[in-house]
């Protein structure tokens, strides 16, 4: 017989397939776990089929389920049937369960192996998996020390312009940039990534704990871990980083307590204890953190904490020439600093872990030692003004400055180069805007940057203020015209106006200021060695002092003008205009 | 002859993984365009079932995180039961498609799925699927990328078939 039936439902026998007629055709037969070719007759039937698998596979028919195209191959079917030709790949299943039923399933069986298929099931739920993570940590930055750099959306780095290749140093500048603009702090402060990473006091934590000094200064005062380690008071601190009318208030109560405080027997030395133990380590470790950066050094000092984002800082950036502020070399950017000054009392307290006082921010800014080095290192390097200046973000400070009259001048008030003389800083207050302009002014940039140029303005400067002293009623229209105009080097016929109503009582000091800024710059002429007058005739002033000369512009003043000679000073002050 | 042989409809279920940003992206990024980064599942005998970083899962259809598929594509009708089908499943979780098998590129779900799809329908399924890892692999960025993504799996859930031997 050429040809075994096609409808041969029992034929069980094991005839093999003659094949004399049928072309031999190469069938893969696949199985989830192998693959083989079986080579059959084109017309054999499934039946002859399953015997060839089962051969090669080890398996018995019965176990063999064979699919192709979709449909279960039964066993009196053939395989031309199916259309399986040479090349095509048919489907083995072989069954370990052994069930009576075919391949095709009734619905009877399929329900019942729905059952059995779906048992485990209990709906699968929609695990989510894991592939998304959590998203409460954010972006944590791996730079510990600096909260800031974990946002890549914010300020751009490369518009920094300060032309540092360290990252270290970019960072701590972004951080600038944004102390520096208030609308973008409170925009960062509004991005959901921030406060849901501030929202998790963990991370906050961890974040401040990862700064080493930051760990000594706790192991040394177990206090301040304290202060970490509570939640409430951590959201509370952030609740104020983000909003400054409540900081404002904040610090109005805090520098109320503090003062009932010291007036409890006992109560100021337990203040000074507090400040000892915590403000100055914390400022050393500002401090030596960025030890490398002007601007921290000049923060630093002003600065109580370099990290924690507790409080928020008022002050974008220190203006070495300008009213003092405070830099915040902290790392959390989200607010920060403490700032302290080293004869304000504004000490840690419970709801001020880091004793900010505003009021007192950038006091004695300039005996500071780390003034010092900012000025040394100015002076040094005449490249690093231009830097300094040029960067945007002293702008934008210089700008928001210029706009908040009230800050700037909060923070001259405590200049102690004013203190005593209230006059002086309503003049410095009225002119405020016009010599923040004058800073902007890029010309004026230029000429500051300049060292010599600084330092024959500075000799203009002790020229005219010689000329003053020695005859005050000479020029003083000139002077005050030629003063805040000189520094600036720019416009200087526009501060005419300004500053003629200013009386001659306020010039001196405002010489003094000015020159004492030169003086900086130019890095000193003669005796100047980046330690301002005040610091090197501190001993001379006293005495004037205590012989009765309280006015101590003018008593300074004379000083510089006699080099520090302390009888001369004083025929000098006893024979000018009373200041 | 039996012809009681029922008939289960087949269904391929698409899922971009990408939200539609590979579609916009990916001229930029590639150089070339990609309309999504294509995750699938086969559904039948009222299951989805899929091929992840975890082996081989199933769950109710669209009910992974993916939700809802992009689009659906009928592969036919098949006549392999379920039982059968999960016998089947068994022995690919114990070979081909168990869990560490998993390649980002080379043996992902849409391997699984079109495997799947042969087997039950004898179709395969569209090619844009399958041609997606050697398309993303002929562009530089995908060549760059390539040791990040070999990392990954994408998991998007359900539950774990196991070899039942």
């Amino acid at each position: 017989m050429a040809e075994q039936g096609a409808a041969d439902p029992g034929n069980n026998n094991n005839n093999k397939p003659e094949a004399s007629e049928g072309t031999i055709i190469k069938v893969t037969v696949k199985t989830p776990k192998d693959k083989e070719e079986i080579a059959i007759a084109e017309d054999a039937s499934v039946t002859q089929f399953k015997e060839e698998i089962s051969k090669r596979f080890k398996a018995k028919q019965d176990q063999l389920v064979l699919i192709f195209a979709g449909k279960i191959l039964k066993d009196g079917d053939s395989l031309s049937q199916h259309g399986i030709k040479d090349g095509l790949t048919v489907h083995l299943v072989i069954k370990t369960a052994h069930k009576a039923s075919d391949g095709g399933s009734t619905s009877a069986s399929s329900s019942a192996s729905t059952q059995a298929g779906s048992s485990s099931t209990s709906s699968p739920a929609a695990n989510p998996a894991s592939t998304t993570g959590p998203t409460g940590s954010g972006p944590a930055p791996t730079q510990a020390p600096n909260i800031m750099s974990g946002f890549g959306d914010l300020a751009s780095l490369a518009g920094l312009g300060m032309g540092s290749a360290n990252f270290m140093e970019l960072q701590q500048q972004m951080q600038r940039q944004l102390m520096s603009n208030p609308e973008m702090l409170s925009q960062i402060m509004e991005n959901p990534l921030v406060q849901n990473m501030m929202s998790n006091p963990d991370l906050m934590r961890q974040m401040i704990m990862a700064n080493p000094q930051m760990q000594q200064l706790m192991e040394r005062n177990p206090e301040i871990s304290h202060m970490l380690n509570n939640p409430e008071l951590m959201r509370q601190t952030m609740e104020l980083a983000r909003n400054p009318a409540m900081m404002q208030e904040m610090m109005r109560n805090q520098d109320r307590a503090l003062s009932n405080l010291e007036s409890i027997p006992g109560g100021y030395n337990a203040l000074r204890r507090m400040y000892t133990d915590i403000q100055e380590p914390m400022f050393s470790a500002a401090r030596e953190q960025f030890g490398s950066n002007p601007f921290s050094a000049l923060g630093g000092n002003s600065e109580s904490g370099a990290q924690p984002s507790r409080t928020e800082n008022r002050e974008p950036l220190p203006n070495p020439w300008g009213p003092p502020n405070s830099s915040n070399p902290s790392e959390s950017g989200g607010g920060t600093t403490g700032s302290t000054s080293t004869s304000g009392t504004t000490n840690p307290s419970v709801s001020n872990p880091l004793g900010v006082n505003p009021g007192s921010l950038g006091n004695g800014m300039f005996n500071s030692p780390g003034m010092q080095s900012l000025l040394q290192q100015i002076s040094e390097n005449p490249q690093l003004m231009q830097n300094m200046l040029s960067a945007p973000y002293m702008r934008s400070m210089m700008q928001s400055l210029a706009q908040n009259p009230e800050l700037a001048s909060q923070v001259m008030m405590n200049n102690p180069l004013f203190a005593g003389n209230p006059q002086l800083q309503e003049q410095f207050r009225a002119q405020l805007p016009i010599f923040l302009q004058q800073m902007q002014n890029p010309e004026a940039l230029s000429v500051m940057t300049n060292p010599r140029a600084m330092q024959a303005l500075m000799q203009i400067q002790q020229g005219l203020q010689t000329l003053q002293t020695e005859a005050p009623g000479l020029m003083p229209s000139l002077m005050t015209g030629g003063i805040p105009g000189v520094p600036t080097g720019g416009a200087v016929p526009t501060e005419n106006p300004a500053s003629s109503p200013s009386s001659a009582a306020t010039n001196p000091a405002q010489q003094q200021l000015m020159q004492q800024m030169l003086q900086m710059f130019a890095g000193g002429g003669g005796s100047a060695t980046s330690q301002t007058p005040e610091v090197r005739f501190q001993t001379q002033l006293d005495q004037l002092n205590a012989m009765g000369f309280i006015n101590r512009e003018a008593n300074l003043q004379a000083l510089i003008a006699t080099g520090g000679d302390i009888n001369a000073a004083i025929e000098r002050l006893l024979g000018s205009q009373p200041s | 002859m039996s012809q009681s042989t029922s008939s289960f409809p087949v269904k391929l279920y698409i899922y971009d993984l990408s939200r539609g940003m590979a579609r916009q992206l990916s001229p930029v990024m590639l150089g070339r365009q990609l309309d999504g980064i294509w995750h699938t599942g086969v559904v039948v005998h009222g299951q989805e079932f899929f091929f992840g970083g975890a082996g081989i899962n199933y769950c109710p259809p669209s009910g992974t995180m993916l939700g809802d598929p992009d689009s659906v594509v009928e592969l036919g009708s098949t006549e392999v039961n379920e039982e059968l089908f999960m016998e089947y499943l068994g022995s690919l979780a114990e070979s081909e498609y168990s869990g560490d098998k998993y390649n980002v590129f080379e043996h992902n779900c849409n391997t699984f799925s079109n495997d799947v799809a042969q087997f039950l329908t004898g179709r395969k399924i569209p090619s844009y699927i399958t041609n997606l890892p050697s398309e993303i692999l002929s562009t530089p960025f995908g060549q760059a990328l390539r040791p990040l993504l070999d990392s990954m799996a994408i998991n998007p859930g359900g539950n774990n078939i196991n070899g039942q031997r």
